[in-house]
């Protein structure tokens, strides 16, 4: 699993695989370098020092100079390939998974979530990043240097070999250790702070509650347990490693005074070894700590990096669920009327194996004349969004059809259909960048006069002749320098300012006071005679002005007609209407 | 309504002072435990001197070996080995043991001192910045804090006291190579302060950056809907690509410094190596030194450049933890706003007189939020504030529980002043509803019980009872004992707000407040909410934001709001009559269409 995934990440690689080659020979080389040190030193003392020959010691002393210089420089070029591979593979990953994630149908982003989305194109990514970083920086030079140590062991000192082998064993039994004992604590560990985290979020939004019982003893006492089960946790892996630590240095200590001893006694005895042959092995000792302390630094940003690739091609494998078809009807959007139809259609969204599950709408047959205005009302959760949701596409039917002039919306391609629909979605979402981007996103290339026209039906043209730089004036991120009804208007202004053929607009108006949203429905009215409206809404407040209303319940259109019909027959109608706006006309005194 | 004030960041650069005392007082939370931390610094020292002793300890068994010792030295060498390994376990095991006992300590004390300094602060603490925002910073900061105790320091007071303890044995050995030693050290430091130098804002420069996609990703994710329902999907990804090609560019760069650092204090050290393997050669050739000496002077210098470049590398963890420390103990210092007196006295039991004389109120100084407000209701009554939105109708409430004091004026309760009693024993009498209804995870009984320590099962499930809640408790799978996830996510907003409604009865309160907030229910679980806030209101004195008017029909007098001042008051009939500004309120909900609504009704 592990490695598909790798290959995969390799084959972003493609063209470029020499700069890996490259990378090997510069690992090679520093590894070479590295080693040779040690031995040279040897050398500089046997036939140096020992000989008092300092012409040797100079000699030997510039070699090791320039063995220094050699692997460093390969080194740091080898970093520049490192730097480079993570920076070029982060790019692409974020590139693919971006452009992907723009093919994805409202189902699929239901189904991931946006926060989901943001944290695979955000953290994953980083984390397949230092993966990269580190394996063509640290992780390659591990098995050169072992392997290097060992054959040059193998020729300047066989009879310390054992002692090597030793340590070897001794060294990779505290390493698995770690892995297994520690290593997991550390996730534990991570896993209690999250839960003193939430803990604490969890007082601190509720703080008018806590204030309002006054349970701030017994929230001080709740977070006390949180971060007490914290504190045992975290000392655990510490603990483990105050052995584990102290046994790794001690067993290199007896690993010095092992070759010291050995070698000592063989170099004493006069059978081969010199004493310098000594003092490098030594230094050997801390080279072969090398590669199993990068071991223990750069695995486990392996293993992370991995099920982040798991996750990351996930997004990148997943299907759209809404295609465009083959051959789509040509249709030319000027000559389009608006006349929408629901034919006996049912809906389902689907789960996470793309089937439908759980209908939400049942049997919907509904005729909307070019011009006409739809007010759809009903309680949350009965359908309202689902149904308006079937005309831009953004969802298929389960049966049934929905048509606009006769054409099944499943035979258009996307692009086109949606260029005749405006739709203003629950959640009046704003993009940073000026007002003027804000409400010419759906075509930037339209007039200053379009733009004003939209905003001023929109109501909104009032407040931002209020800001200085008025319509250059700054969106902040999410519009949240705007408040939540000012954001509605300038959402209803982005839609209005594309002069759509069907305008949709859904609870669009719910942070307005009743009189702004009167102003707008006047002027939509008024601006866009033609177009096809949809006013989704709770409060009858907001469709009591249409042609005709639609009533849901629970999936279900179970009745359609105006204000005055829908309040003399329906009694559904008559409880909502009597619960929202009461008896107010005889108390109001107009009867 | 919020007071938007922004939380002053971290330290600044070059404020060394407050730096100092930022230390300090962080330091303090290790130093309380003085005896065992001094224990773990004298083994470390211990510790230290083990590592010092091990190159010795090669030196000698190199003047052994090449100076034709006998077999005899050699092995009491190789015992010294053994010893200096089972003292370097012991120290090392020990220190660290009491080292991470007494930070884990420290930082459970810093995490609930936080914590229950926190539960004492004002409302108004909160309104300064976002609940999500504070929350962050408080879980960054902690963070930081927890790495600084649970790793740096431990390295910080090893590093220190094997750097001292090895150049006192250095010195011993040989002052003048001691020297050569500490001109590789200073190299050493040049080359790390000017890597850090540059990769320092190249890194700050990057995350900027990097913050700006994250920002720009985050955004256009959260719209991605309004993306396809508006055809940018181009556009859109055109501004990541651009962003994140950008963020390639500058990370590459600052990636590539930081990386160098490595290498180049290899170079260092093997330089130094070399330095000391040809001048101390020379000397070992005049006669100068022992070969010995040389060979743990080799040791020496390389143990004592690790633990050097070791508190470079901690630095920066060092850094951020005092900029988090600072943050943590400017709230430590926050006093609460709205503090009891000294010599307040409990509230005695309410009867439900509530008077407003001349109130004004600002959440920032000089800016009124409500001005000259007054009214009186009586043991029993209803009152409804209604008004625009931003009028000032929280506000009152929320100096009616003392959230916040007054400017001028003053509020009293069955005549007492409520500023000149305590706090708590005044809101435990006061029961509110509020708009978004809040659940703490827990179960079902446990959230009704939040209301009362003490209170009967019976007396939940009677409270659930009449708030119309008991039903759909029972319909959960665990009945009462449901667990509620994440603040009741598995349950309908409808339901939530039953849940808190019934909360509130368990309370007993003396008073009520309800912030109206039905607007995402269906009409009928409306209706049974309005059912249950009726029994809740049952003889006491009950204050009803209403955000749509026919919930405040029947009140005994409505207050009606604009702009921080109360225009119109009296009941329904009265206010219809007076056609002033609650009429065109009451009128503006049928708008244009009375003809056709008159016409059938």
């Amino acid at each position: 699993m592990a490695v598909s995934n790798y290959k995969r990440l390799f084959t972003l690689f493609h063209g470029y695989r020499r700069w890996f080659l490259l990378s090997i020979g510069l690992n090679i080389i520093f590894a070479a370098g590295a080693l040779a040190i040690p031995a040279l030193s040897a050398a500089l003392i046997d036939y140096g020092i020992l000989e008092k020959n300092f012409g040797n010691v100079l000699d030997i002393g510039f070699l090791m100079l320039i063995a220094a210089l050699i692997a460093g420089v390969c080194q740091i070029a080898n970093a520049s390939i490192a730097v480079w591979a993570s920076e070029y593979c982060t790019h692409i990953l974020r590139k693919q998974t971006f452009e992907k994630i723009q093919t994805l149908s409202f189902g699929n982003i239901d189904r991931f979530r946006a926060s989901d989305l943001l944290v695979r194109l955000t953290t994953d990514i980083m984390n397949v990043k230092t993966a990269v970083l580190q394996t063509i920086m640290n992780l390659m030079q591990a098995p050169l240097l072992l392997v290097g140590t060992i054959v040059i062991l193998y020729y300047t000192a066989p009879s310390l070999m054992w002692i090597m082998v030793l340590l070897l064993i001794a060294f990779t039994i505290s390493l698995i250790v770690y892995f297994i004992i520690v290593e997991p604590q550390f996730s534990k560990k991570q896993e209690k702070i999250d839960g003193v985290n939430k803990a604490l979020r969890e007082t601190l939004t509720g703080i008018r509650v806590v204030k309002a019982f006054v349970r701030q003893e017994y929230e001080i006492d709740k977070y006390r347990k949180a971060t007490e089960e914290l504190r045992m946790t975290a000392l655990r892996p510490q603990h483990v490693m105050a052995y584990l630590m102290p046994t790794v240095i001690a067993i290199s200590f007896l690993g010095f005074g092992a070759v010291y001893y050995f070698g000592g006694v063989e170099a004493l005895s006069k059978t081969g070894l010199q004493i310098g042959n000594v003092t490098s092995a030594a230094q050997y000792i801390l080279i072969l700590m090398m590669p199993l302390l990068i071991i223990a630094i750069v695995l486990p940003f392996i293993t992370q990096a991995n099920s982040s690739l798991t996750r990351i091609f996930e997004i990148l494998d997943v299907t759209p669920e809404i295609c465009d078809p083959l051959h789509p009807v040509p249709i030319n959007p000027s000559y389009m009327k608006g006349r929408i139809v629901f034919d006996d259609v049912s809906f389902a969204y689907r789960n996470e194996r793309g089937e439908p599950e759980g209908e939400v709408l049942h049997d919907i047959n509904l005729i909307a004349e070019p011009g006409e205005t739809i007010g759809i009302l009903g309680a949350t959760g009965c359908g309202k969004t689902s149904l308006i949701s079937l005309i831009p596409r953004f969802y298929d039917v389960t049966k049934g059809k929905v048509t606009i002039d006769g054409i099944d919306v499943r035979e258009m391609s996307q692009k086109t259909l949606r260029s005749l629909i405006a739709m203003c979605l629950q959640e009046p979402v704003l993009f940073s960048g000026t007002i003027r981007e804000s409400v010419t996103f759906g075509s930037p290339d339209m007039t200053d006069d379009e733009m004003l026209i939209a905003s001023e039906a929109a109501d909104a043209h009032g407040f931002v002749m209020n800001i200085p730089e008025e319509y250059d004036g700054k969106v902040a991120r999410r519009g949240a320098n705007f408040s939540g009804g000012q954001r509605q208007r300038l959402s209803i202004a982005r839609a209005l300012a594309v002069r759509p053929k069907i305008l949709i607009l859904d609870d669009s108006t719910s942070a307005c006071d009743v009189a702004t949203e009167a102003r707008i429905q006047d002027a939509i009215t008024h601006n866009m005679r033609d177009a096809t409206k949809f006013i989704v809404a709770q409060r009858i407040s907001s469709v009591i002005t249409a042609d005709r209303i639609v009533l849901m319940h629970q999936g279900r259109i179970i009745a359609t007609g105006t204000h005055a019909e829908l309040l003399a027959e329906n009694s559904l109608y008559q409880e909502i209407y009597e619960s929202q706006l009461g008896a107010g006309l005889h108390s109001g005194g107009i009867v | 309504m919020t007071a938007k004030e922004v939380v002053p960041a971290g330290i600044k650069q070059g404020n060394l002072g407050e730096m100092k005392v930022t230390i300090m007082r962080l330091l303090s939370y290790l130093t309380i435990y003085k005896f065992r931390l001094a224990g773990a610094i004298i083994l470390m020292v211990g510790f230290a001197c083990a590592m010092g002793i091990l190159p010795t300890l090669m030196g000698a068994a190199t003047d052994i070996i090449a100076g034709n010792g006998s077999l005899e030295e050699l092995q009491q060498i190789l015992i010294f080995f053994v010893l200096d390994a089972a003292a370097v376990w012991i120290c090392g095991h020990i220190a660290q043991r009491l080292l991470s006992d007494i930070s884990q300590d420290a930082l459970y004390q810093l995490r609930n001192d936080l914590f229950t300094h926190m539960q004492t602060l004002s409302l108004g603490f909160f309104d300064r910045q976002p609940i999500g925002e504070l929350m962050s910073r408080l879980s960054n900061d902690t963070d930081v804090i927890d790495q600084f105790f649970s790793n740096g320091i431990q390295q910080v007071l090893q590093s220190v006291t094997t750097v001292i303890v090895l150049t006192v044995i250095m010195v011993f050995i040989d002052p003048f190579m001691t020297l050569l030693v500490y001109l590789a050290v200073i190299g050493l430091i040049w080359i790390s302060g000017a890597i850090a130098r540059i990769s320092g804002p190249a890194f700050e420069h990057m995350q900027d950056q990097l913050g700006e996609l994250n920002g720009y990703a985050e955004e256009r994710l959260a719209g991605q809907k309004v993306t396809i329902a508006y055809r940018q999907e181009k556009s859109s990804t055109i501004g990541f690509l651009s962003l994140s090609e950008h963020v390639a560019r500058i990370g590459g760069k600052a990636e590539f410094v930081a990386l160098t650092s490595m290498p180049a204090t290899t170079i260092i050290a093997n330089l130094q190596m070399i330095l000391l393997l040809v001048v101390g050669g020379a000397m070992v050739i005049d006669g100068e030194i022992k070969l010995g000496e040389m060979v743990a002077f080799l040791g020496l210098s390389s143990s004592i450049s690790s633990p050097l470049s070791q508190i470079f590398s901690e630095y920066a963890l060092i850094m951020n933890a005092i900029a988090g420390a600072s943050r943590v103990f400017r709230i430590l210092d926050e006093k609460p706003v709205v503090a009891d007196k000294p010599d307040a006295q409990p509230m005695p039991p309410i009867t439900g007189d509530v008077v407003f004389q001349n109130v004004d109120f600002a959440y920032v100084p000089g800016r009124t939020v409500l001005r000259n407000n007054s009214f009186h209701a009586l043991p029993g009554q209803v009152f409804g504030l209604c008004g625009p939105t931003g009028a000032g109708k929280s506000t009152i409430i929320n100096i009616l529980t003392r959230y916040y004091d007054i400017i001028s004026g003053s509020i009293r309760v069955d005549g007492v002043g409520i500023d000149t009693v305590r706090q708590d024993s005044l809101r435990s009498q006061i029961a509110q509803v509020l708009q978004e209804p809040f659940l703490f995870s827990g179960t079902i009984m446990e959230n009704l019980r939040y209301a009362r320590e003490g209170a009967t099962d019976d007396e939940c499930i009677k409270a659930a009872e009449q708030a119309g809640a008991y039903e759909f408790i029972m319909a959960q799978p665990d009945g009462f004992h449901t667990f509620l996830t994440d603040g009741g996510a598995n349950l309908s907003q409808g339901q939530k707000q039953m849940l808190t409604i019934a909360r509130a009865m368990v309370a007993h309160p003396h008073m009520l407040i309800l912030d109206e907030a039905t607007s995402n229910v269906d009409t009928r679980t409306e209706k049974l909410i309005q059912n249950g806030l009726l029994h809740l209101q049952e003889g006491r004195t009950s204050f009803i934001i209403a955000h749509r008017l026919s919930t405040i029909r029947h009140a005994d007098c409505i207050l009606v709001i604009n702009q921080g001042e109360i225009i119109e008051r009296g009941t329904h009939p009265e206010l219809m009559d007076k056609k002033g500004f609650y009429y065109s309120l009451y009128m503006s909900q049928f708008r244009g269409k009375l003809s056709s609504i008159t016409g059938v009704s």
